[in-house]
């Protein structure tokens, strides 16, 4: 489903350029739920960005559904995280004047995904129950706890039914036990809804629930 | 529709959200509306003041000329019947909207001077007008000799410093030299049945330059009669009518027919000028206001945009295109523009009920016509304030907006774990 072969990506600071990824290839297939492992620095991030249509690399290809994404242009690249591929960001990144029901909503709107009145109540509720935050509902962003507020992400990641769901460090700005408890929704999520998940993580102990464990040291991965 | 219902629903939150920067933008609106609403009403109150006045001479509220582009100055008149008359589609139209008018056939003429001997060098103006419905009209009118005779066809009532000059007194004979319809000049003696003088405002002399108005006032038939003109036929008409509705129709059907159309105060330069002035005035004092508003919502917006870095930065990622933040961002500024709008409208109110005694202006009453001053908010000054703050904001959004469509989440993420 999802291909890189040969990702590189170097940023150039100042006279020094420095190697993100070198020559990265991976596949990822349907209801994988894949762990992305790594020392800060090794490129986590910027494999998570480029197979996120977030960032493009400087060489190498991302065929993502038989697409070679790469030559696509700012708006259908949008347009393609808009309705393909869910994010779940490292300091939740909610909406602040937005109740949990509306961060929720909110993609839907952004996917402008013709879908009746009833039937996204019934979607979003059941996200929201599945969450654990059915009490939750008219709650805004600052009134959550740091887990909480995760859930309110993965709900909003899996509304718009994306065939992927991309989790950059999900977990880093979550106490242990909390951070076990989000990896455990993800991975029920993951069985439940069919939908792909890759994140990332430098915590070893969540990693028991991956399907597959890539790990990445200096921009390459180490298999 | 549920889209736009969103957007809106985001924007009026998240103008909620930055209570102190709103406050401070708002407050700025509020002066500029204020200047704009406060200068719209001086002009106004200066147009109405004028026009009410000048409505109780010759000039009415306003009038309809044939003598296109000649006659803005009832000193100086065509020497020459007009080759047209006002249309008929004009007067049937003011029939029809029951508004009041008077017909008036107005001619230059040569006068002889009994007392000298000679012909005057200068024009005098002869005005055949329906005594009877106009005279109870022009209340500014006052005849302070004699009196209009209606049962005298070739009475004549003449303005008193005219009739000075001329040394002429009631029951005295003028003779003038007008043009016929065929262009054949000659002599019409009329009797002095009466002398007139304004009432009030003298300052109009003083101010406008006009010393003396030489005007001879004949009835309308009988002028119609002894020129050939046609009954019923008018060079211009005088009329009394203070709806807007009414009077841009007649300027449209004038305009037409190549009539000219005036309001009283147009023609004296110095009273037009004034209402412009004022105007201007208030003008220049919102744009002061507008360039500082630019300035400091340019600023106020940098400062947003930066806060704002990572949530539009979140939804650019999750698949929002440039489009839709420069969406969101145009309607907090609109929603926003319009509340401080209708606010500030509110507040204009509350002042204007405040003072709705007026305001004596003392000295400078003479810039209403020696009235007092109302405060009220002119309809018309409310869209063009509206869209000139509005205008104003998204100028000095411009920039801000266009760095948030170049927003790079990633970059964005990654300054938030600084
Ligand atoms: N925009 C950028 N400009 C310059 N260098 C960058 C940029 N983004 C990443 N890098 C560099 O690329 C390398 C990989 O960064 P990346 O953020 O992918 O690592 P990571 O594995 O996610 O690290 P961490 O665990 O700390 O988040 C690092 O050396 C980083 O400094
Ligand atoms: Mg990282």
């Amino acid at each position: 489903m999802i291909a890189l072969k040969n990702v590189k990506k170097t940023y150039t600071l100042g006279k020094t350029e420095v190697h993100a990824l070198r020559g990265v290839s991976l596949e990822i297939r349907k209801g994988d739920f894949v762990c992305v492992m790594g020392p800060s620095g090794s490129g986590k991030s910027t494999l998570l960005n480029i197979v996120g249509c977030l960032d493009r690399p400087n060489d190498g290809e991302v065929v993502i559904n038989g697409t070679n994404v790469i030559s696509l242009d700012r708006n259908s690249l949008a347009d393609l995280r808009a309705s393909a591929i869910g994010f779940i960001f490292q300091s939740f990144n909610l909406i602040p004047v937005l109740n949990v029901y509306e961060n929720i909503e909110f993609p839907l709107y952004i996917k402008k995904e013709k879908i009746s009145e009833a039937d996204k109540k019934d979607r979003i509720m059941r996200l929201i129950g599945e969450v654990g935050l059915t009490e939750y509902v008219n709650h805004k962003p600052d009134e959550l706890s740091g887990g909480q507020r995760q859930r309110v992400a993965i709900a909003r990641a899996l509304v718009t039914k994306p065939q992927i769901v991309l989790a950059d460090e999900p977990t880093a700005n979550l106490d242990s036990e909390t951070a076990r408890q989000i990896v455990r929704l993800m991975r029920q999520l993951n069985d439940e809804e069919q939908v792909t998940f890759v994140f990332s993580t430098h915590d070893q102990s969540i990693t028991e629930y991956a399907t597959s464990i890539h790990r990445l040291k200096d921009g390459a991965l180490a298999n | 529709m549920q889209w736009v219902q969103h957007i809106l629903k985001l924007s009026l939150r998240n103008i909620r959200r930055h209570p102190v920067k709103n406050v401070l933008t708002g407050v700025m609106i509020l002066l500029s509306s204020l200047a704009f609403f406060f200068s719209a009403s001086l002009s106004k109150n200066s147009e109405l003041g004028w026009r009410g006045f000048l409505g109780k001479t010759f000039l009415g509220h306003y009038h309809v000329t044939a003598y296109a582009g000649l006659d803005r100055d009832y000193s100086f008149s065509s020497y020459y019947l007009p080759d047209a008359y006002i249309p008929d589609e004009l007067t049937r139209y003011l029939d029809e909207n029951k508004v009041e008018y008077a017909r008036r056939v107005k001619l230059g003429a040569v006068v002889y001077n009994r007392d000298k001997g000679e012909f005057e060098n200068t024009l005098c103006t002869v005005i055949g007008m329906d005594m009877d419905a106009e005279l109870k009209k022009l209340t500014n009118m006052d005849i302070v000799q004699g009196k209009y005779d209606p049962s005298n066809p070739n009475g004549a009532l003449i303005w008193k410093e005219y009739a000075d000059f001329l040394k002429l007194k009631v029951g005295d004979e003028i003779t003038v030299f007008l043009r016929d319809v065929d262009n054949g000049n000659y002599p019409y003696t009329f009797t002095v049945t009466g002398i007139y003088f304004q009432k009030e405002g003298s300052n109009i002399q003083d101010k406008a330059y006009l010393r003396i108005f030489p005007l001879v006032l004949v009835p309308y038939r009988q002028l119609t009669t002894l020129l050939g003109v046609e009954p019923d036929r008018a060079t211009e008409i005088a009329i009394w009518d203070f709806d807007e509705r009414h009077s841009s129709a007649v300027r449209s059907i004038a305009k037409k027919h190549k009539m000219e159309f005036m309001y009283g105060e147009e023609i004296f330069a110095i009273i037009f000028g004034t209402v412009d002035f004022l105007h201007f005035l208030g003008g220049f004092l919102g744009v002061i206001i507008l360039t500082i508003l630019v300035v400091s919502t340019l600023n106020i917006n940098m400062i947003s945009f930066f806060e704002r870095q990572k949530e539009i930065g979140t939804i650019i990622a999750i698949g929002g295109r440039a489009r839709w933040v420069v969406t969101l961002l145009v309607s907090e500024l609109v929603t926003f523009s319009t509340v401080a709008v209708i606010i500030s409208i509110v507040i204009y109110l509350g002042l204007s009920a405040a003072m709705s005694m007026g305001v004596d202006f003392g000295e400078s009453s003479v810039l209403f016509a020696g009235n007092r001053f109302y405060m009220g908010l002119v309809g018309k000054s409310v869209l063009p304030t509206y869209v000139t703050i509005v205008v104003t904001m998204l100028v000095s959004a411009l920039y801000p907006i266009y760095l948030s469509t170049r927003i790079n989440p990633v970059d964005t993420f990654r300054e938030g774990e600084l």
